[in-house]
């Protein structure tokens, strides 16, 4: 009987969690560890391109010796930007993002057009480059729900 | 059970204060550790220039960076506000079914 009365209310049941469900207020994407890694080994690379470069006289340091690098570099940039282009509710990723790709391939092309960098040019890069960097890794840590433990 | 409004509206109440508390303290650290870096990067800059390491172009280029980066945090503080409204409207509305749920006969 009790079953019988249960399994009448089972469409009121599953229509209030369903109400339940879609009440939740969405206005930032969902974490994603995967892309908080890739934001943090990415940032790491680009400072170490710089690190490596200011290692070198400013001779040795030819566009021709880390063309691989910065072109690894930018196809990181280029698929976080697609990770966050396919996320609902991206419009503040997607600028951030925006801005990050810009500047790398701005930094790539001085080099390039200049063949090397001075100790000072390189200098500059690696800390406005980090200065992109932190808003997009800042931006992915806050998405963390501090009550779960988001693994 | 009962459903007194008037408690589940103060216990609502209580867990967005909750949550935004918390999420306020990371915004105003955030907005702090920006506004730290960018001093460091302007005192590089300036120094890199002063000592003539730079061109006055290629300063001017850094600065218009520094743009591009403010606009860049501050996309990211608005993250960081609206990722703490949702979990504060997420903890209201998440005491509101469990009151709602409790109360029900079945």
């Amino acid at each position: 009987m009790l079953s019988l009365i249960f399994i009448k209310r089972l469409p009121v049941i599953f229509l209030l969690l369903g109400i339940s469900w879609a009440c939740r207020v969405t206005l930032v994407p969902e974490y994603s560890a995967q892309l908080e890694d890739q934001i943090a080994s990415a940032a790491k690379a680009t400072d170490k391109l710089y690190i490596e470069m200011l290692d070198l006289t400013e001779g040795e340091r030819t566009y021709d010796k880390f063309n691989e690098k910065y072109n690894e570099i930018e196809s990181e940039i280029n698929s976080i930007k697609l990770k966050n282009e396919a996320r609902p509710k991206n419009a503040n990723f997607l600028v951030i993002n925006k801005n990050l790709k810009e500047a790398f391939e701005e930094a790539k092309k001085y080099h390039k057009d200049n063949a090397t960098l001075s100790n000072g040019e390189a200098r500059a890069y690696q800390a406005s480059l980090a200065g992109f960097w932190k808003p997009l890794y800042v931006a992915e840590i806050a998405l963390k729900d501090p009550s779960r433990s988001n693994k | 059970m009962a459903f007194d409004f008037n408690e589940v509206v103060a216990q609502m109440a209580g867990a967005v204060k909750a949550s935004l508390k918390d999420d306020w303290k990371v915004v105003k650290e955030t907005a702090s550790a920006f506004l730290t870096a960018r001093k460091d990067r302007l005192e590089l800059l300036a120094s890199l220039r002063l000592n003539n390491e730079i061109s006055q172009k290629f300063f001017l280029k850094r600065l218009e960076d520094e743009k591009k980066i403010f606009e860049s945090e501050l996309h990211a503080v608005a993250i960081i506000t609206k990722a703490a409204a949702q979990r504060a409207a997420n903890a209201a509305l998440d005491i509101l079914n469990n009151a709602v749920s409790a109360a029900l006969p079945f």
